[in-house]
């Protein structure tokens, strides 16, 4: 067959090339392309200055926390749009997974020897930063008189009074102004009795409840025993809330009714809505309400949508009661509205409450939801007291075999005393060290997250009195090492001088572990009473400092969920001694109802 | 085999990863324990001793406790201490000024008890003969060498179980951050931050000059190469640019700065001219020029043609370093025509306005602008820090009250001095005001869409945050523009409905700030006096301090301050960078918070209290005189009582406190030889 074209013969030459060595699609698509530059028709004309074709795509990453600002960003007042230029990598999925940014995982590359390329890239990271909390006087936040406007406009009627689209309209826009939920997750909304597979948020029309999937919930139903859920507090990975009595009533209305195909109605109205608006109303309502006392994690979960959010990792770890979101949230709404009826009556706009004239707390339905492993009280305290009644003093002058029973087990409990003390991460937080504890005040370095990038550490706080035990352990430890060393052929080559925890086990000296902790407790009996996961504790910590409403706020970054700008961050005015008084408080009670006796 | 993190496996050691977070504490892993040590050594320095310690000793003493109870771990600290000078060490405020090479110079407010240390060293001090000396130095002689001071310092600290200074530091820092210290003061001090200092303020309560800091007042220390370039040493080829440039003060439009650009293009008719002129004088001349056809603000232009003039005027940039082909030359011009300026802002400002004619000369065929490393020189640029004055709120409502009562206009200039003073707003944005932005009913939110960066962009809530008689000036103010007949839709107008222009603005509330106040300042000051008391209201609320001096009831409305900035201090700075409209806190707190020495004040109150052997020892008298300078109660003294009596006493042995001379003890130096505590001599 005879090639017509300078094209065919390159095409033609380049498919033998391919066969006989095998090389890739996109190298022999290069090799094309620079032999029709020397074998072509010379109409190719090289431009240095042009814009290389082999000019790296931006990250992917990037576009997100862009789109993530832009999301955020009003359209009409502020246009950082174009400038706007992040560069940053993903998060490792473990940081991921506990809902940490890219933005909270600066690598290296932030930290450029440049002096002016680091301010730069300092500059840019703080201005992301601004821009992920949102406050109050933020261009892009909704004020007081749009709150106003929307209520005056949607409530001002009589559910009843409304008719067809306009009720489907006053649910879906009710939605947003009330719970914060975007247009975009809006979009997802679907009709059903109960949690659906194909979706992640449910709306009940007869029972006006509200179903919302929670992105991750501790461990999933496989990966749990029995035992552990027997143990444990009932949890689901389904969130409920009943909605508030005007959005209630709306709801049945539309139920009872029996409009046809309610939601593709729905679906055709949140089309025409004004999206922009609405959308400035949902994003700004959870800070509002934040302020206004709701806890930010479920000022979070109420929205429905967990992207790009601080509190994805304590929504993980919580347990809580529907009863118990709704009136936090009733709270916090309530004083919200009296800041919106002033603004009405200024504006002489009218206003009616959606909350209603009371509303008085129901038990029924009062399910639990969230995280599966939050250990039932009356069970730990059981399984605390027979891991105290089983220790016993370690002599170092007994057999060696004694010595390393007793040593493991006063280990364990101490180990098991401090993750109660301080919620610390069983695995991810290295063991302690020695240099790493501050007996006369009470606090303790952490090292968290052996990351590929870098670490991050924080500093946490301690009771005194634990602080002081931990010291202790500490030099009895020394002592431990000395008769192993001394007098015994145990093999110590795997225990790093300055680690504060050890086992010992099989004739060799380890760092306390995981694995190593279960197989002391295996070996003593005690392995059925413990049947939760060692991170329990810090489901335990989160869970009841919102049911006893400690400042969540203040307790996260001590637990490693930590945001910018942290506490002790640079730009930070917080007084860590005044910042630790709930962690301790928090510590010292949640140690009592534990079981745990005070050493 | 498992590794350790501090040691080694396989002979490759491990280095430890950066924090993923910028964070002011240096969390140095293992030092957390040395906390306890520290405290220790630094409390044993207050404790009573064997003997008494030489002064090489008490200075060794005040240097460690200046770092463990001030926390001041800055970069080459004995270096800038060992060439203390006296007038730094302004020991009646409390206030140590620390000049380090190529950084500005910082004021540090230091904590009682390490300042007791350093009265400790003036009174021993104030005995040797150099001491009358014109501003003698603070430290014995032997520390004078910073590698001594230095290498004096790690001896001791070694005593506490810290290994390396690095290490000293990182303990320092945790020691404070769990005593409490905000974490942004222990960055600061750890030489991450440089704020604009205030002015040092006197016994009377006006502004006093001090030498590293342009004075107030107008008053500048001499600068010998600045006194050079006065306008007799200009080359010939300036005066005629010079001539047509003076435009500029003025307010003009476009149009005006167009017809200076065509005057300066005829000067390169005259053949003379561009003789004199040369190769620098040209490209000079056709810089301004471009400038003057750009978009860029007339103020900017302003300042850009004069800081490169004077460098011109000095002769430091010239033909031969055009034509030069050395980098290292054309490096070192640059860094002359910088020093050219006395404070660190000035230096920075000329650096741009240089490296901006740099570029206009690359593209026009000299490509000096790639010789130079213009980070590093802008790293290294040093300088002394400029004093901003502070305007308080009683000061801010006289000047907004006299411009009322200016006819026609002050009604309007008065409700700028307000939105300025009681908002933050700058002059360009408040005269970008609609009137939908300005919402009386909405509690006076103003909205701000036009600003000077996209982060300007804003919604401040004035009812919440100004005093009544702020709001009273805005409400009469918007009466008036009520009544006004124009279809203009800008807020803030003069009687003729015609907008009022930012320099306009500028100029004439910054004339009524300098008669009411009689302090150098500019309509800026406003903004900056805002900031100000809006972080202070704030502070004094959240720590519960008294509140400060200067912030009677004129001041802004505390809880609503607290209410906007938020309760969370992790994000207070975050929040107020936020409502002044800037892109991050660090230009907030570099630039805007003029009273950090009174928050400095109060976060370091470290309370202690001493012995009367130990008091006798730091007052230099006998144990017996001692009882009659300071009050004990059950054998010891507070910190705060030992330093008001040092203070008598080293303004009695200077001779110039009449009570103190009155006093029945005597100078030490006529003290007879047993009533003087001995000395201890030789090696520390």
């Amino acid at each position: 067959m005879a090639l017509a074209t300078t094209s065919e013969l390159i095409r033609s030459a380049l498919r033998n090339y391919r066969t006989q060595t095998g090389v890739s699609g996109s190298t022999a698509a290069s090799y094309a392309a620079r032999l029709r530059v020397v074998l072509g028709e010379q109409r190719h004309r090289i431009r240095p200055g042009s814009r290389s074709a082999t000019r790296r795509a931006s990250h992917p990453t990037a576009a997100r926390v862009l789109a993530a600002i832009r999301q955020r960003e009003d359209i009409g007042v502020s246009a950082t749009r174009t400038r706007s230029r992040l560069h940053l990598p993903n998060a490792p999925p473990d940081a991921a997974r506990e809902g940490e940014g890219a933005i909270d995982w600066v690598p290296a590359q932030f930290w450029t020897r440049s002096p002016a390329h680091a301010r730069r890239a300092q500059w840019r990271k703080q201005h992301a930063t601004m821009s992920r909390l949102a406050f109050q006087h933020d261009s892009r936040t909704a004020q007081l008189a749009d709150y106003a406007s929307a209520h005056s406009r949607l409530f001002s009627r009589a559910p009843r009074a409304i008719t067809g689209d306009q009720r489907i309209s006053t649910l879906i826009e009710g939605l947003a102004v009330v719970y914060g939920m975007t247009p975009s997750t809006l979009t997802t909304l679907t009709q059903g009795s109960g949690p659906r597979d194909d979706s992640d948020l449910v709306i009940d029309f007869r029972e006006g409840r509200l179903w919302i999937r929670l992105p991750r919930v501790g461990y999933n139903n496989d990966t749990l025993s029995q035992a552990c859920a027997e143990a444990s507090r009932s949890g689901s990975d389904w969130a409920s809330v009943p909605l508030v009595p005007y959005l209630r009533d709306v709801a049945r209305l539309l139920h009872t009714q029996q409009e046809p195909a309610i939601m593709r109605s729905f679906a055709e109205v949140t089309r025409k809505i004004e999206r922009r608006r609405l959308a400035r109303l949902a994003r700004s309502l959870p800070g509002w309400l934040t302020r206004c006392g709701l806890p930010g994690v479920l000022a979070s979960l109420l929205t429905g949508d967990f992207d790009y959010t601080p509190y994805l990792a304590t929504s993980a770890y919580i347990n809580v009661s529907e009863q118990h979101v709704r009136m936090a949230h009733v709270s916090a709404f309530r004083c919200f509205e009296a800041q919106i009826a002033a603004e009405c009556r200024r504006r002489a706009w009218t206003f009616a409450s959606v909350l209603g004239p009371g509303m008085a707390p129901s038990l029924s339905g009062n399910r639990h939801f969230g995280s599966r492993i939050v250990p039932l009280t009356g069970r730990l305290q059981q399984a605390i007291q027979a891991l105290e009644t089983r220790r016993r003093e370690a002599r170092l002058g007994g057999s060696l075999t004694a010595l390393a029973r007793a040593w493991n087990l006063t280990a364990v409990y101490t180990w098991f005393r401090l993750s109660w003390a301080a919620a610390l991460r069983p695995c991810r937080d290295p063991v302690v060290r020695r240099g790493d504890v501050e007996p006369e005040t009470g606090w303790i370095f952490v090292r968290d997250k052996d990351s590929p990038f870098s670490r991050e550490s924080r500093l946490v706080p301690l009771a005194l009195r634990d602080a002081q035990l931990l010291e202790r352990f500490a030099h009895d430890g020394d002592r431990v090492r000395v008769r192993l060393r001394a007098m015994t052929r145990t093999a110590m080559d795997q225990l790093a001088d300055d680690a504060v925890f050890f086992l010992v086990v099989d004739g060799r000296a380890r760092s306390l572990s995981a694995q190593l902790v279960r197989l002391v407790l295996q070996q003593e009996g005690l392995g059925d009473l413990f049947p939760w996961p060692l991170n329990a504790p810090r489901h335990y910590w989160l869970t009841r400092a919102l049911e006893l409403e400690m400042p969540i706020d203040q307790i996260e970054p001590f637990i490693g969920h930590s945001h910018e700008p942290l506490p002790w961050g640079s730009l930070s005015l917080v007084s860590l001694k005044r910042l630790s008084e709930t962690m301790r408080r928090l510590g010292t009670i949640l140690l009592r109802e534990a079981g745990f006796r005070a050493e | 085999v498992r590794s350790n993190e501090n040691g080694d496996t396989g002979g490759r050691v491990r280095q430890t990863p950066p924090q993923r977070r910028e964070l002011a504490l240096r969390l140095g892993h293992g030092t957390l324990s040395l906390v306890p040590q520290v405290r220790r050594l630094a409390k044993s320095f207050l404790g009573t001793s064997a003997g008494s310690p030489c002064l090489e000793a008490v200075a060794l003493r005040a240097v460690i406790g200046t770092i463990v109870w001030s926390g001041l771990t800055l970069p080459s600290l004995c270096e800038a201490l060992s060439g203390l000078r006296l007038h730094q060490l302004e020991f009646d405020n409390g206030v140590l000024v620390l000049t380090r090479s190529g950084f500005p110079t910082q004021r540090f407010h230091l904590d009682p008890r390490s300042l007791v240390l350093w009265g400790w060293v003036l009174l021993l001090r104030a005995q040797e003969p150099d001491w009358k000396e014109v501003d003698p130095p603070v430290l014995p002689a032997r520390w004078r060498d910073p590698r001594r001071l230095r290498a004096g310092v790690e001896k001791i600290i070694a005593t506490a179980g810290s290994r390396s200074w690095t290490v000293f530091n990182s303990a320092v820092q945790q020691l404070l951050a769990c005593d409490g210290v905000p974490p942004f003061v222990i960055w600061r001090r750890s030489g991450q931050l440089f704020v604009t200092p205030e002015p040092t303020v006197g016994s009377s309560g006006v502004p006093v000059p001090t030498v590293n800091c342009v004075a107030e007042n107008g008053r500048k220390p001499a600068n010998r190469l600045a006194i050079a370039t006065s306008a007799s040493a200009s080359p010939s080829w300036r005066p005629p640019v010079k001539q047509i440039l003076r435009g500029l003060r003025r307010p003009g439009s476009r149009h005006f700065r167009r017809r200076m650009a065509a005057d300066l293009e005829t000067l390169f008719h005259d053949v003379r001219w561009v003789q004199e002129a040369g190769i620098i004088g040209q490209l000079y001349c056709r810089w301004v020029i471009v400038l003057l056809r750009s978009q860029l603000r007339q103020n900017s232009i302003r300042a850009y043609t004069a800081r490169v003039g004077r460098i011109l005027d000095a002769a430091v940039v010239s033909d031969p370093i055009m034509a030069s082909d050395s980098p290292a030359d054309v490096i070192a011009c640059v860094r002359r025509g910088v020093e050219l300026y006395h404070t660190h802002e000035s230096r920075r400002s000329a650096l741009r306005a240089l490296r901006l004619f740099f570029v206009f000369a690359a593209e026009n065929g000299y490509p000096h602008n790639r010789m130079v490393t213009w980070h590093r020189i802008a790293r290294t640029i040093g300088g002394a820090a400029r004093a901003e004055p502070l305007l308080s709120s009683a000061e801010i409502r006289a000047a907004a009250t006299a411009l009322g009562r200016i006819e026609p206009e002050g009604v309007a200039l008065a409700a700028a001095a307000v939105l300025a003073g009681c908002g933050g707003l700058r002059r360009a944005e408040l005269c970008c005001l609609t009137l939908a932005d300005v919402q009386p009913v909405s509690n006076w939110t103003i909205r701000i869409r036009r600003s000077k960066t996209k982060a300007g962009a804003r919604q401040v809530p004035l009812g919440t945050l100004a005093p009544s008689w702020a709001l009273d000036i805005l409400e009469t103010y918007h009466a008036f523009r009520a009544t006004l007949a124009t279809t203009s839709k800008t807020w803030l107008v003069m009687g003729s409905g015609a907008a009022l222009d930012p320099d306009v603005i500028g100029g004439r509330i910054a004339r009524m700030l300098r008669a009411v106040t009689g302090k150098p300042a500019g309509f800026h000051s406003l903004r900056r006096a805002c900031a100000t008391w809006w972080l202070v209201c704030w502070i004094s609320i959240d720590r519960g301090w008294e509140s400060h001096p200067d912030l009677p009831a004129d001041g802004p409305f505390a809880a609503g301050v607290r209410a906007v900035l938020g309760n969370d201090p992790s994000i207070a700075l975050w929040s107020l960078a936020r409502l002044l409209g800037h892109v991050t806190p660090i230009v907030t707190v570099e630039r805007y918070v003029l009273a950090l020495d009174w928050i400095e004040a109060h976060v370091f109150a470290g309370e202690g209290r001493i012995t009367s052997r130990m008091a006798a020892e730091m007052l230099a008298v006998t144990e017996r005189q001692a009882r009659n300078l300071v009050e004990f109660h059950k054998g010891s003294a507070t910190v705060d009582a030992l330093l008001t009596a040092q203070r008598r006493r080293l303004r009695f042995l200077a001779g110039d406190d009449d009570t103190s001379r009155r006093s029945r003890v005597r100078p030490i130096s006529q003290c007879t030889a047993s009533a003087v505590p001995e000395r201890r001599s030789g090696p520390c």
